[in-house]
């Protein structure tokens, strides 16, 4: 990780942009489930279906748009393109009873997770970089080691709790959101480790409803959470 | 958090601005919102002009900050929403005004477990 994010001209404060890059390099390698390969396609998807300016409706198959013209997307099932374009698109429209004959027909749980980091991770990059009036660079070049890398695929030991539907690896013991993305190390790793305090706040500074960077006031903050949640309608 | 924040900060406000159409009360507040509302419309309606209109009152490490927020919370939602993440059961009474106040009452991913 050498290389900024974004250009300097435009001053994203350095912690923020390490986090970005961060994503940027993270899907370009070989992950617990998927190939770096099929990583770096799943990213460009969900990064055309974000930018899509004008989306498909929430139920209608998007695949066969997308595979015509996000770059990498022919290596991946027309399944699994729709299901990211519904995850990326369309989040508050997917429900259990679709996770469930989703991940006993076309992925296993744990590789639906490890999609949910790629989905979730990638999104924050490219709503920041639409904010700001920033275009993110192109995805690093997979490098020969990761290309010929295959993913170790190893099951993690998860429990299941009553308050999410993927399996988790530390059930009760934080709020559900947070134990989300549990049972992949990687991508709770870059979340709540990276993401998460570079672009808000560490779990730590959460506790601390005076805590804040400088800038925006926590209230100022929070008005801004709410409203994007409310607009996602999702309260969680 | 932000009724809780407010309470904490002594500052002014009001929290139901999340649900839209309401002053929330605090600096820079309409500024806010209508970047969070331009952000996450595809099409990027005004989204040029909220970014400056906020820029001109606050300046850009606030513009960047908000945005970051605004990145953080279309991660955030996404992940409950892709991982089914419940609300404890044990905090609805407690979480009932909020719920009300923001609209989440009518969302179908509102889940409790």
């Amino acid at each position: 990780m050498t290389e900024t994010m974004y250009p300097s001209a435009i001053g994203v404060r350095a912690d923020l942009d390490r986090a970005h890059r961060r994503v940027w390099d993270h899907v370009s390698v070989v992950g617990e489930w998927w190939s770096a390969a099929e990583r770096r396609a799943m990213a460009g998807v969900v990064r055309d279906a974000f930018n899509d300016r004008e989306p498909s409706r929430p139920w209608s198959p998007a695949a066969q748009d997308m595979l015509r013209w996000s770059t990498g997307a022919d290596i991946l099932p027309a399944t699994l393109v729709d299901a990211l374009y519904r995850m990326t698109v369309h989040a508050h429209t997917i429900t259990e009873s679709w996770y469930r004959q989703f991940t006993q027909t076309v992925v296993d749980e744990q590789a639906y997770v490890e999609l949910c980091g790629i989905v979730t991770s990638v999104v924050a990059v490219c709503s920041f970089a639409r904010t700001v009036g920033a275009e993110p660079p192109p995805f690093p070049v997979i490098a020969q080691a990761e290309n010929c890398s295959t993913p170790a695929r190893v099951s993690t030991e998860a429990g299941r709790s009553p308050r999410n539907w993927v399996p988790v690896t530390s059930r009760g013991t934080r709020a559900p959101v947070v134990e989300a993305l549990s049972i992949s190390q990687i991508e709770y790793d870059l979340l709540w480790d990276h993401l998460a305090p570079a672009q808000y706040m560490s779990i730590e500074q959460m506790g601390d409803l005076a805590w804040t960077r400088g800038t925006l006031s926590r209230a100022q903050a929070e008005l801004l959470a709410g409203r994007v949640a409310a607009l996602r309608q999702c309260f969680f | 958090m932000l009724r809780a924040s407010i309470a904490t900060t002594g500052s002014t406000g009001n929290a139901a601005a999340v649900a839209g159409g309401i002053d929330s009360g605090l600096p820079f507040g309409h500024e806010l919102v209508a970047l969070a509302e331009a952000a996450v419309d595809p099409a990027r309606v005004g989204l040029g002009v909220a970014r400056e209109q906020l820029r001109n009152v606050a300046g850009t490490a606030v513009v960047h900050d908000a945005a970051a927020v605004i990145a953080n919370f279309e991660m955030m939602t996404r992940v409950a929403d892709l991982t089914g993440a419940a609300l404890y059961d044990s905090r609805r009474d407690a979480l009932a005004p909020i719920v009300a106040a923001s609209g989440a009452s009518e969302f179908s991913t509102l889940r409790w477990g």
